[in-house]
């Protein structure tokens, strides 16, 4: 008996220190263009099921109307849209060079026709949670320190709705460049110290 | 010797189970700001040490020129300010909202980074999973990346003309702002 408890034990010890030793060598997946670890994406995606069903995400039912999609557009062009991209534009280099790949809302070859008589969706309240919390070890950030409850709502429903904008929506998230929205840090941060260097 | 083999499977296979069972709760952490997963640093940190011994290319530094350092900027600017910061501004909301957080190279107080030069090399060609920062080796050149990695070794002590680039950005768009050959191609298109 005692005997089968220490094998039971030595057992136990053994996948930890394999895991370590494969760590260890130098041919884990460490580059980003490598292939994904054995069994990772099970692993991330019950990690991330278990806690969405865990944590219920509320976000409004009621739908958007045009200018909530509109000042979604505006956060998202400030915030998302150097991962996740805009319409009509190539994808940035960091976006491309990311593992995991951030979704990509407006590829190329997806259609954004407005169809009218499509009624606007409410808020994803998965989008809603992601957009809050973030996702670790995924580069997703937490807008939960940046962004007003209000701002993440109109950010998830924007996604949400990101197959069928109304031009004037497109609109903000193309003509933009120049002016993105002074939204992404709490005016208490927001003090523009003068560089000493000059 | 049966119940030998036994006894050692039983004790293998518990352990995927308990992780398993663990993901499976919903308490594992998921959220950008909750604690890291037990022995998360020390794991990534072997396996990220492990690989980049393993396969860098050595690369020297030698008299980086001030060109090289403003050209360097410009990538910065374009490719990695977003995350990693602009002189004398506020990380931005992504930054501040990742996890891993990324490295602030102009915080106050900063310190020349401890990486040698041949792991920024690695690290901005290859990039590091699971951290969010992204592998360029599709969109910047062998010469671009040497210009970036001098130029981030030498972010604490950059000549006036390589800083000049950095405060030229208005303090509006310390905001994520897509790199130049975006805002190029939407001109081109609504041209």
């Amino acid at each position: 008996m005692k005997k089968y408890v220490l094998v039971f034990i030595i057992g136990i010890l053994l996948v930890p220190a394999a895991f370590y030793l494969y760590l260890r060598s130098g041919y884990a997946p460490v580059s980003t263009s490598a292939s994904p670890l054995p069994f990772e994406r099970f692993f991330a995606k019950l990690a991330m099921r278990a806690t969405l069903s865990h944590d219920v995400p509320k976000a409004d039912k009621i739908p958007p109307t045009e200018s909530d999609l509109k000042a979604g557009a505006k956060l998202y062009r400030a915030n998302c849209a150097i991962c996740h991209g805009i319409p009509n534009a190539q994808q940035t280099g960091i976006s491309k060079g990311m593992y995991p790949h951030p979704p990509q809302f407006f590829k190329p070859g997806r259609s954004t026709a407005y169809d009218s008589s499509r009624p606007f969706r409410p808020a994803n309240p998965k989008a809603y949670w992601k957009v809050k919390n973030g996702v670790r070890l995924t580069g997703m950030p937490s807008f939960k320190g940046s962004l007003t409850e209000q701002q993440i709502q109109e950010l998830s429903q924007f996604v949400g709705n990101a197959r069928n904008l109304p031009p004037s929506v497109i609109a903000v998230l193309e003509n933009n460049p120049e002016k993105p929205v002074q939204a992404t840090t709490k005016p208490e941060h927001n003090h523009h110290t003068a560089s000493n260097n000059k | 010797m049966g119940k030998f083999l036994i006894g050692l499977l039983i004790g293998i296979i518990l352990v995927p189970t308990g992780f398993y069972l663990y993901l499976r709760s919903g308490d594992a952490p998921v959220a950008t700001w909750a604690k890291p997963m037990p022995m998360e640093r020390f794991l990534v940190k072997t396996a990220m040490h492990a690989t980049i011994d393993h396969h860098e290319t050595p690369m020297h530094l030698t008299n980086v020129s001030t060109d090289s350092l403003v050209a360097g900027a410009h990538i910065y600017l374009d490719n990695c300010a977003v995350c990693h910061g602009i002189p004398g501004q506020q990380p931005t909301a992504v930054a501040a909202g990742m996890y891993p957080r990324p490295p602030q190279f102009f915080r106050p107080g900063a310190r020349k980074i401890d990486d040698p030069p041949d792991e920024v090399y690695w690290k901005v060609t290859n990039g590091i999973r699971l951290t969010g920062m992204p592998g360029f080796r599709r969109s910047l050149n062998d010469g671009q990346i040497r210009e970036l990695t001098g130029f981030i070794e030498n972010a604490v002590s950059l000549p006036p003309a390589a800083m000049a680039v950095l405060e030229a950005t208005p303090a509006k768009s310390k905001q994520p702002s897509l790199p130049k050959s975006q805002h190029a191609s939407l001109k081109h298109k609504r041209a």
